[in-house]
């Protein structure tokens, strides 16, 4: 197996997205939510004007954690004309006439949205509600017994993100293959982050942060032939990561992280990191770094995959002799049915 | 010009240089000394140098036959040849830089063909025709088209020029001997094909072996004859005189032919007698002087000779190759390898030749309504006499058959579908059929084209070429490609029915010619292992049209060279 292969199977193994066959039954919880939402609203007067899915699904980015449950960020979208003041009001509707009446444990009203939890399915829920006026969104804010200064309707840009996330415009040439590539990386930077961390540290790197400094780091490493080097693409990703001023030093080799959102509202997206976090960051990218291009350096493919499987743990393929055929891996068919093509004579 | 300044500067340089006049004709007169006599080389004036200055031999018959020299008996000079002047580059802005550049090589030239006599010799030899046809012929002599095999004593049969026949063969006397079974039925110098024809008399074709010096006037022709005919080895003279005594005409024709260290040379002569009544051919001087002799411009007609000469390659003769495909590019693969001297194609295709095909496709439109593989079989034949060619209307799917490897030397695959491209490499690969393979294709809007060469047993198939590097698992599209999978690259002009890929005959062309190339270079034993070649051409096109490059595309600098097909991720070379 190729480390190209064995970088794909790792990506197998640890890719969530809304058409994983793991992740069935929480989309159909989903669905059947969110029609209930829809209904709520209508009830409430504020009919539902639109729908989607945001953070990691629709960024294409998301992990399979184990025991951790499936996470879904729902948001829903009324009509400015229609949106009550009180920007809490809906999100208690949510709350009490959906969540809490389905049975979900835990369902409760937190500043940027509903959450809760679906504890059969493995299923964790956040539903961002927004009002929007033209093209422009403003996500509620505020939590139940939030004073009047706490409730208040914030300018947000929820699609203008997931777009900034997908964009391949300046990829050139198979820019679908090389965001695929940048998809990969990001998803090798969470595993990595989950494999690395304590659950406490993991909580406060959040995903959108990686996610964004991977994008603004990220270059496509293709060879000549368009075969792309996912290795050679997350090493290149990860220095840049540590040398574009995401990392602040606070004296005594301790450091803070600090990444901006790239859209409205443009906040600081690690607002409340502090030291320890920072550092641990700082700290275990340069080890991150340092095994990524021993890996490249290294000849012995055995040895090669050693050095991955130590930094991204068992999801990574095991080691086993590099001669060794995948029978699996080798009859790989085609996932599309038809391909139009451009061949003639 | 100034030749009073070109003087001056000669004159300079040493040579003895003087301007002269003849009959009101101003011309430059250098003298050098040669072998101990003194030689005039002249140069009659021009407006400008468009060329290397031209310099004369003054009474070269003086000298008896030299090489590179032709004697102008009616004027009295010898014209020099030092070459090929069109590809000599002339400072004709300095002019006396170049009179003295090309004067220095006419002296050479005749000095060497004067001193050195053997030298001088050999090369009369080796520039036997030139001499041949300087010396000898004139512009009325006939010319003969020869359908002929080397060193065979051999009957021949001559024909008149078809009436009203300005150009092409049907212009040109035709001669045939029995050596001639090997050209295509639908060549017109096929043996067969003589119609509008008449006889023109019968001959024999002899072979000389070394030759001697050409006759050096058309005077000394009869002597040459006689004297060429005498020296044959006995062996060989006594089966002419065998073969001669059994025909009489009141015409013959000979051709001769020889070695020379430039190749086989190949002249004849015409023989008609004075009086009335047949004979057979003289062969001794008392029988010549009955008969008038003149001498003929012979054109052999053989594949050794012919096929060398445009560059074809004889050790290609006895290939056979399986076309599939006869489109644009298939067509134009066809013609390219017919032309390499590929001697047995098999060509295949299902379709029609149509009015839409007519610009991008080699075929006229006399073969309108014919089946494609049928055309071009006709085509190809009659313009290389030397290629069998074989049609078959059927499509790629329907030829897996094992006994398909037994016939063929190589497949070419030029139809521009992947899908069945695919299917019938599975058929080889699961019936073990070993069949090397050349899969081409051209892409849309001139981005450029693709050819694949997958040889049995060596590393790398078309499979590699399809391996899709984003999740390495068998693809749908090539990853050779130039645009990006999925994209709306077909145009119509009349509805879903006549969708076509936009294209010029230029780009069929060029992926026709990396195909071939690539066949070729197979055939001639020089590429062991599977290999890809592609060739990237303009995106503008493609551009205004919206589509979208690879990144193969937009970094591939390697047009036209040979690169490895194998592909680590290709799950049919790696299941071992």
């Amino acid at each position: 197996m190729t480390i190209q292969q064995r970088f794909l199977k790792f990506h197998d193994a640890i890719k969530l997205s809304r058409e994983d066959d793991a992740y069935k039954k929480a989309r159909e919880k989903d669905d059947s939510v969110t029609s209930d939402v829809k209904k709520a609203f209508h009830d409430a007067g504020y009919p539902v004007i639109e729908d989607f899915i945001q953070g990691s699904f629709a960024m294409h980015t998301g992990v399979k954690r184990k025991g951790e449950d499936f996470d879904i960020d729902r948001a829903v979208v009324i009509d400015s004309e229609n949106a009550p003041d009180d920007s809490v009001k809906p999100k208690i509707v949510i709350c009490d006439e959906v969540l809490e009446k389905r049975g979900f444990k835990n369902a409760q009203v937190k500043t940027p949205c509903v959450t809760a939890d679906y504890a059969s399915e493995n299923l964790h829920i956040d539903y961002p509600v927004y009002r929007k006026s033209g093209g422009a969104y403003e996500l509620a804010i505020g939590k139940r017994g939030s004073g009047e200064a706490q409730r208040y309707w914030d300018r947000a840009d929820p699609k203008g993100l997931k777009n900034w996330v997908v964009d391949k415009s300046g990829y050139g040439g198979s820019a679908d293959a090389k965001v695929q590539q940048f998809y990969r990386v990001a998803r090798y930077l969470k595993s990595w982050r989950n494999e690395k961390f304590s659950s406490d540290i993991c909580r406060k790197l959040y995903s959108i942060g990686i996610t964004v400094m991977a994008k603004q780091c990220f270059y496509p490493v293709m060879d000549d032939e368009g075969r792309p080097n996912d290795l050679t693409a997350l090493k290149n990703t990860v220095s840049a990561m540590l040398t574009s001023g995401y990392f602040i030093n606070q004296g005594d080799e301790t450091y803070v992280v600090s990444v901006t959102l790239p859209v409205t509202p443009y906040r600081e997206i690690f607002h409340n990191n502090c030291k320890n976090t920072g550092s641990q960051f700082k700290n275990k990218l340069e080890s991150m770094k340092r095994k990524l291009t021993d890996a490249i350096a290294e000849e012995d493919e055995k040895k090669q995959c050693e050095i991955l499987k130590d930094l991204f743990g068992d999801d990574f393929p095991d080691c086993e002799d590099a001669k060794k055929a995948d029978i699996s891996d080798k009859r790989r068919f085609a996932t599309a049915g038809a391909v139009g093509t451009s061949q003639g004579a | 010009m100034d030749y009073e300044a070109i003087t001056q500067h000669l004159v300079k340089q040493g040579y003895q240089a003087t301007l002269e006049e003849l009959d009101g004709v101003p011309y430059l007169k250098v003298t050098v000394d040669v072998s101990d006599s003194s030689v005039e080389l002249v140069h009659f004036h021009v407006n400008e140098f468009s060329a290397l200055p031209e310099f004369w031999l003054k009474n070269a018959a003086v000298y008896g036959a030299l090489a590179h020299v032709l004697n102008i008996e009616r004027i009295g000079y010898g014209h020099i040849c030092i070459g090929d002047r069109d590809s000599i580059s002339v400072n004709f802005e300095q002019p006396h830089l170049a009179v003295e550049a090309s004067l220095q090589r006419h002296i050479d030239q005749v000095r060497q063909s004067i001193e050195d006599s053997e030298w001088n010799k050999q090369e009369l030899v080796r520039e036997f025709i030139t001499n041949w046809n300087n010396a000898v012929l004139k512009p009325s002599d006939p010319q003969l088209i020869l359908a002929a095999k080397e060193r065979h004593l051999e009957l021949m049969h001559v024909f008149n020029p078809r009436k009203g026949s300005g150009y092409g063969y049907a212009s040109f006397y035709l001669g045939i001997t029995d050596h001639v079974s090997d050209i295509s039925e639908f060549s017109s110098i096929a043996p067969t094909n003589t119609d509008g024809r008449s006889p023109a008399g019968e001959g024999y074709v002899v072979p000389l072996g070394a030759l001697s010096p050409p006759p050096v006037s058309r005077d000394e022709l009869a002597n040459w004859y006689i004297s060429t005919i005498s020296s044959l080895p006995p062996g060989e003279l006594s089966k002419l005189e065998k073969l001669v005594s059994r025909r009489r005409s009141n015409r013959f024709w000979v051709v001769f032919n020889g070695d020379t260290t430039s190749g086989t040379a190949w002249f004849g002569v015409h023989l008609k007698p004075k009086g009335k009544g047949k004979r057979t051919l003289p062969l001794k001087a008392s029988n010549l002087s009955e008969w008038s002799i003149k001498p003929i411009q012979v054109t052999v007609f053989n594949k050794e000779r012919i096929l060398p000469r445009g560059g074809a390659k004889i050790s290609l003769s006895d290939k056979s190759v399986l076309l599939v495909g006869c489109g644009s590019v298939g067509g134009e693969i066809a013609y390219k390898l017919a032309a390499s001297g590929i001697g047995k194609l098999t060509l295949v295709d299902p379709d029609v030749y149509s009015l839409d095909n007519l610009y991008r496709h080699v075929l006229d439109e006399r073969l309108i309504g014919a089946g494609k593989a049928l055309g071009l079989s006709l085509m190809i034949e009659s313009k290389h006499p030397w290629t069998k060619c074989t049609h078959v209307n059927s499509r790629l799917l329907d030829l897996r058959g094992k006994e398909i490897r037994k016939n063929f030397d190589l497949m070419i695959v030029a139809i521009g579908s992947p899908t069945h491209e695919r299917l019938f490499h599975d058929f080889l690969v699961e019936n073990n059929v070993s069949l090397p393979v050349i899969n081409t294709w051209v892409e849309g809007y001139g981005v450029g084209g693709h050819a694949t060469l997958d040889i049995p047993r060596s590393k790398g198939c078309l499979r590699c070429a399809y391996v899709d590097h984003s999740d390495l698992s068998r693809g749908l599209a090539s990853n050779l490609n130039f645009l990006e999978s999925n994209q709306d690259v077909t145009l119509n002009h009349a509805g879903c029915g006549d969708l076509f890929l936009p294209y010029s005959t230029l780009n069929a062309g060029q992926t026709a010619l990396i195909a071939s190339d690539l066949s070729i270079h197979f055939l001639n034993g020089s590429i062991p292992e599977s290999c890809k070649v592609s060739w990237k051409g303009d995106d503008t096109e493609a551009l205004k049209a919206g589509l979208r490059t690879t990144h193969r595309y937009q970094v591939f600098q390697k047009s036209l060279m040979r690169l490895p097909l194998y592909d680590e991720h290709c799950d049919f070379c790696n299941n071992d």
